[in-house]
């Protein structure tokens, strides 16, 4: 077995590509766009960024993946897409259990029970708990 | 107007060997609505990937799904590779065409057996079934191991498939070849099984990319897409052309994934016939870091993991979007209209698997 270099300070580190950040309010445009075009919605994925969620809506445009990049204030209300693309219904109700974002309007709202049921924990996959310090 | 009932379809049912609920809404006998339940044995596996060291993970991911533990490695292990911007040798790369197409013949092998029970077809279950054993027989001579064949690892895989192996492949596949033209021939030509298939769980091509749909289910309804086709592994060396088939119904879907076991034959073949010399692995140095996605084409789909490192030991984000996850919102849409008595087949249509859903 050999060894392969691992990336160095001089090669940064990978990022996933074709990223568009977009503002809260531009975000029903801009996935209507996506729409328009044909693109597949893939899924959205949330990142708990310390003060911020970071929410990616991945899209496939033929064989090629498109991203839209949202970043949120925690507590600040994100509007479902699920009225655009519906199959985003599920994994909107996913991160709004796992993370507690704020998702308003979702198609089917399972309202927190999707996974999680009562007395389990709350927002398991935020990195610091909601409302609390540890 | 007519009454309306509301029926639970699960969490158990002859055609649902793990636990999903669909509350349906009929009016008479006619689906007017329905909402998929899940989160009956969700598992935290995101969770647990961002704990573990990032090596232990491919431990972990490979036990999401006992039918496409190897190719859910796979997608794992390219996704860190990028990041470490390891270089994986080109006999790994084979071997882990020939792995992932045994695995997509087996699960492929499954659902047909599930499909001929649920219909009625006995005989012809065990039929798919007794064939299947044939591919895990192979699994078990070459990896030692029956269902988590833990072949995969970041760098390459961890065993070789030697000459006497492959030529017991080779010989297996002839065997299992002559078996599926015959059980096939059983399944896709009956008039019970046209009758039951055939213009149900209708989704056109443009309602398959609208609602997310992946695999068969969307090759099914005449979208060629296929992660296959993007090249990973060995697949830029082999060649692949999607399988499509332009009904959109419970049969193209069943047709699909019948003409895909043919398709797995050949690629395995040809893999092991231009099968390089050469080392199987590369150790990778340093960690991951950055954000990337790794795509595969799981039996039932595009499988998609999103992996975040910083740096450290530990990842600082690991999302798993399965296949049948996708397919969800495509089969909620497909249901209404249909009558209650061909919702079975038309779920069972999806090829579900739970355990990847329920990550």
């Amino acid at each position: 077995m050999s060894e392969a270099q691992g990336h160095t300070a001089a090669s940064p580190p990978a990022q996933i590509g074709d990223v568009e950040t977009v503002l809260l309010g531009d975000l029903h445009a801009r996935v209507a766009a996506a729409r328009e075009k044909n693109l597949r919605f893939v899924t959205a994925t949330c990142l708990d960024a310390g003060e911020n969620y970071e929410i990616y809506y991945h899209f496939a445009d033929g064989a090629l993946l498109r991203h839209l990049r949202l970043v949120v204030a925690k507590g600040v209300e994100v509007p479902s897409i699920s009225g655009i693309y519906f199959a985003a219904f599920l994994v909107e109700n996913e991160i709004k259990e796992l993370f507690g974002v704020p998702i308003t309007g979702i198609a089917i709202d399972y309202k927190g029970r999707l996974l999680l049921t009562e007395g389990g924990p709350s927002t398991p996959m935020l990195k610091t708990r909601l409302g609390t310090e540890d | 107007m007519s009454d309306r009932t509301v029926l639970p379809f699960g969490p158990q049912h002859p055609v649902l060997p793990e636990p999903i609920q669909l509350k349906l809404t009929l009016e008479n006998e006619t689906v007017v609505e329905a909402v998929p339940h899940i989160g009956y044995v969700h598992r935290g596996v995101e969770k647990a990937g961002e704990r573990m060291d990032y090596t232990q993970n491919v431990f972990l991911v490979e036990r999401i799904c006992g039918i496409c533990s190897f190719i859910h490695a796979l997608c794992y292990c390219q996704g860190i590779e990028r990041l470490m911007g390891v270089e994986v040798p080109p006999r790994a790369r084979y071997l882990r065409v020939i792995w992932s197409e045994l695995h997509r013949m087996q699960s492929h092998h499954l659902w047909l057996g599930l499909l001929a029970d649920a219909l009625g077809f006995e005989s012809l279950f065990m039929q798919f079934w007794r064939n299947r054993e044939r591919l895990m027989d192979i699994f078990e001579k070459t990896a030692g191991s029956r269902v988590i064949i833990s072949t995969c690892t970041i760098g390459g895989v961890r065993r070789d498939i030697g000459p006497e192996d492959q030529q017991m492949i080779m010989q297996e596949l002839e065997v299992l070849e002559r078996a599926l033209d015959e059980a096939l021939e059983a399944i896709l030509s009956d008039r019970t099984v046209k009758r039951r298939t055939v213009g149900k769980g209708v989704l056109s091509a443009e309602q398959a990319l609208h609602l997310g749909a992946v695999g068969p289910v969307l090759r099914g309804s005449g979208v060629a897409v296929d992660a296959r086709t993007e090249g990973f592994a060995a697949y830029a060396d082999l060649g692949i052309e999607p399988v499509v088939e332009t009904a959109g119904d419970a049969y193209a879907r069943t047709r699909v994934r019948a003409r895909e076991c043919y398709q797995s034959l050949g690629l395995v073949r040809k893999a092991i016939e231009g099968l390089p010399d050469g080392e199987i692995a590369v150790r990778p140095r340093g960690r991951p870091d950055g954000r990337t996605i790794s795509r595969v084409e799981q039996p039932r789909g595009e499988l998609l993991y999103f992996i975040g490192a910083d740096g450290s030991a530990r990842l600082d984000r690991l999302r798993i979007r399965t296949p049948t996850f996708a397919n969800v919102p495509a089969l909620v849409a497909m249901l209404p209209g249909c009558e209650m008595a061909d919702v079975p087949v038309i779920t069972l249509s999806l090829d579900p698997c739970i355990s990847c859903t329920e990550r």
